[in-house]
């Protein structure tokens, strides 16, 4: 690349980092304020062009910098892969093969639990919200199972792949996966499904028949 | 075959004959139908240098697997050919029935060739297609058209025709079907009238409610339509504003926002806005809604003025021959309207063109016989839109379109176009999206390839900043892909601004059989769009029009939009990038491999 485009280059980084730094900035208050993560666990990101940007492995997402955030090629690895966060492989391949121009990765507590208690007790591998907002936007949910649910190479290929057809997944025991045109969408998603799992959540324990809520969406 | 008849019926208007062909499934699998299909055989049939009003040229009307089930707003079908306004590859689209008819008769699509010796029209039964001779017929406006042509053929039957534009070869002519739905914008109506094809009659028996297309899985099917109605009715958009206004219902938001173009796009927003806009055309003119075939939003307008009757005007109708002229007379602006629609006249582009007009008259650029063509004067409209259709005088200047026209008088720039195709009502400076997605449009400026609007200023399905550059060649890229796939299965695009998009692709699947994800439904809006450009390329279009024109590059002086220039070269930059072309907007090999696309630009460029 010739010095004039590479100095071309980094103007144009700069110009998006400043676009999008403010967003990255708001929904990390939004992640810390809903608490969805530990200090520094879970990821966001946006495509733009051929380029990702995503949060800096071991980012604080209730505390993010514009330094905070990392261009690293969606086509081909580049060296800044080793300063992006640990899912960055993951968000990646979710940008190559689905419709996704934003993704968030988080740890929403009762969608986490219910995860794992679906999957074991329940054995069943995705959720149907029974409020009417949940089973109105989400219908449903699937949940991904995987021998090694962290940086793994596993998850490189199966969640992009349940992404495919769905704006939001849970990877059973660790965290939800979602995408959207932008981070607005993608978040929305995320409050939702935790929104749902709460009630659910709070059905079993009142030893409701959460079945007679779900309506019929196992085969959407 | 779920979803598809699997069937096309070719017409050779030169020698009389109709034939049925099988269409491979692999074909209607990557295609869909609709524009996907008919640019499909376009494509591989129309050699990209034919002149567009030769017999060389063809038409492909095509429907899709959606068009005859029960899925709500899927009934359109489309027209596709090699546009003599834009010389590009153009498909355009129409709800109504029409598309509903043809499918029940046993054909995915029309392919018709040749030139008859003299006016006729095209007869579909399910036994076959035959040529009729159109004698009494032309010279007729559309009404009159169909409504002989309904008399001789039974109520059953559903009429596509051109009018006195067609006949005339005015270069922005309309095929109006059932009446009042336009397959419009780049002049397919003057394909019709240099094949001395007047109309297309479907007569799919004595039935009233066509057959039914059938379904791979009727249950998952069922769950789907119901999702859909439940958005449909739940969106304020689809639910409310779209059914009580119309598309109307967007002038009094353009214009607070700054982006309805008044003057021909020299300022952007004007006080007297409000007197053409969806409330008013309530108040004043409404008498009933009307539907294209199962749509539950039912966002067709039938009014009515002191001295006339008819549909609209829809919102850029009324913006063109309105706000685009510097006219605010409700009464006038749906009269010509009415006009249009009878004559077969492509609204946006007449009223675009007489705008162009009036700001060439007003810099002096135009001799005498045009000096009462003049922003904001209303009696000109009726007159000039006769002389339009018939090319009587300056109507035969007018009849080019705006970019021959100001061309012809020395002020290209004066032109509000992008490959000849006129701009809708959206000023590009005020939706850095709508910047993009005029520039890279395949068929001209067009609001309908990607309507950032939604994303940009309605929020739809979660607002962006209008200003900001970085996130808008991804979402441009997205809307064209997502878009040329609702294109082909044919939905109305309405529906998007209640129904997530993923649902139609799961009514796709549930009826076809075919597992299509949204990823999927994206891929085959990518191949459509490639194989578009790749036919745009070798008819000598290139990045040098992938642009828009000068006045874009300079700021709005006033309103809510003031002070904005998109950035289209970095855009532009962008946006390439993404679609895997070249610095220079050419498909590399390895994009064209991914989309089974690697023969065809070898073969066009031959």
């Amino acid at each position: 690349m010739s010095e004039m485009n590479q100095s071309k280059g980094k103007l144009l980084t700069e110009a998006i980092i400043a676009e999008i730094y403010p967003q990255f900035k708001k929904f990390g208050d939004f992640l810390r304020e809903r608490q969805y993560n530990s200090a520094s666990s879970g990821n966001i990101a946006v495509r733009r062009g051929n380029k990702m940007y995503i949060t800096r492995r071991g980012s604080m997402k209730g505390d993010l910098y514009p330094g905070d955030i990392v261009e690293v090629s969606i086509d081909k690895d580049d060296s800044n892969i080793v300063i992006a966060s640990t899912e960055a492989y993951v968000h990646r391949n979710i940008m190559r093969e689905t419709p996704a121009l934003a993704t968030m990765h988080c740890h929403p507590a009762h969608t986490v639990v219910l995860s794992m208690y679906y999957t074991t007790v329940m054995k069943q591998d995705y959720i149907i919200p029974i409020d009417v907002e949940g089973n109105y936007v989400l219908k449903k949910i699937p949940i991904v199972t995987l021998k090694n649910p962290t940086g793994s190479k596993e998850m490189e290929e199966e969640i992009p792949k349940a992404l495919k057809n769905y704006s939001i997944i849970v990877l059973s025991g660790h965290g939800v996966f979602s995408r959207g045109p932008n981070l607005t969408e993608a978040f929305n998603w995320i409050t939702v499904l935790e929104e749902a799992s709460t009630y659910i959540f709070k059905a079993i324990q009142l030893g409701l028949n959460i079945k007679a809520f779900e309506g019929r969406y196992e085969k959407w | 075959m779920n979803g598809w008849n699997g069937h096309l019926l070719r017409i050779d208007l030169a020698a009389r004959m109709a034939k049925t062909e099988p269409i491979p499934k692999d074909v209607l699998r990557s295609y869909m139908g609709g524009r996907g299909l008919g640019v499909r055989y376009l494509a591989s049939e129309v050699p990209p240098k034919t002149d567009p009003l030769g017999p060389g040229n063809k038409v492909i009307i095509a429907t899709g697997p959606l068009n005859g089930t029960t899925v709500p707003a899927a009934g359109r079908f489309a027209a596709v050919s090699k546009s003599p306004l834009t010389g590009t590859i153009f498909d355009c689209n129409s709800g109504g029935s029409f598309g509903v008819y043809l499918k029940s008769c046993g054909y995915d699509a029309v392919v018709i060739e040749g030139k008859a010796s003299e006016p006729a029209y095209l007869h579909i039964t399910p036994e076959g297609g035959s040529i009729e001779a159109a004698k009494g017929l032309w010279g007729k406006d559309i009404k009159a058209t169909t409504n002989i042509l309904r008399e001789k053929h039974g109520k059953a039957a559903r009429v596509s025709c051109i009018g006195p534009a067609g006949e005339n070869l005015v270069l922005f002519a309309n095929i109006e079907n059932d009446y009042h739905h336009a397959l419009g914008r780049g002049g397919i109506g003057a394909v019709f009238g240099s094949k001395n094809l007047k109309a297309i009659v479907v007569d799919a028996g004595e039935k009233e409610t066509p057959v039914q297309t059938t379904i791979a899985e009727p249950d998952v099917l069922k769950i789907v339509i119901q999702e859909i109605n439940k958005r449909i009715q739940a969106s304020p958009m689809t639910g409310k504003g779209l059914k009580i206004f119309g598309t109307a219902q967007l002038v009094n938001l353009m214009n607070a926002m700054g982006i309805f173009p008044i003057d021909n796009f020299q300022q952007g927003t004007h006080p007297n806005a409000d007197k053409i806009s969806g409330d008013s055309i309530i108040e004043k003119l409404f008498i009933s809604n009307t539907a294209c075939h199962m749509c539950p939003i039912a966002c067709g307008k039938m009014t009515k003025t002191s001295t006339g009757e008819g549909k609209g005007p829809e919102y850029e109708s009324d913006w063109a021959l309105g706000a685009d002229c510097g006219i605010f007379d409700l009464e006038a602006v749906t009269n010509a309207n009415y006009a249009c629609n009878e004559l077969g006249i492509d609204t946006i582009t007449a009223g675009a063109t007489i705008a162009c007009a009036m700001e060439l008259n007003e810099k002096g650029k135009l001799p005498a016989a045009w000096k009462d063509v003049a922003f904001g004067n209303k009696d000109v409209l009726l007159p000039l839109i006769q002389k339009i259709a018939y090319k009587e005088g300056i109507g035969n200047d007018l009849a080019l379109g705006s970019k021959r026209l100001a061309a012809k008088y020395g002020a290209p720039e004066v032109a509000m176009q992008v490959k000849g195709l006129e701009m809708p009502a959206y000023d590009p400076r005020g939706a850095f999206g709508m910047a993009l997605a005029y520039a890279t449009s395949n068929r001209g400026a067009c609001h309908l390839r990607a309507y950032t609007v939604g994303a940009e200023l309605l929020g739809l399905p979660k607002l962006f900043d209008r200003f900001s550059f970085s996130d808008k060649p991804d979402l441009v890229v997205k809307l064209q892909n997502g878009n040329a796939f609702f294109d082909s299965i044919i939905a109305c695009k309405f529906t998007g601004m209640g129904v997530p998009d993923d649902y139609y692709s799961r009514a796709v699947s549930a009826v076809t059989g075919e597992e299509i994800t949204i990823t999927e439904a994206e891929h085959v809006g990518e191949r459509i769009w490639n194989l578009e450009r790749l036919y745009n390329m070798a008819a000598g279009f290139s990045k040098a029009d992938d642009a828009l024109p000068p006045r874009f590059s300079k700021p709005l002086q006033s309103g809510a939009s003031k002070g904005h220039v998109p950035p289209m070269d970095i855009m532009l930059g962008m946006f390439y990038d993404i679609r895997g072309w070249t610095s220079e907007g050419v498909p590399k090999p390895e994009t064209l491999q991914k989309l089974g696309l690697e023969s065809d630009r070898e073969r066009l460029d031959a």
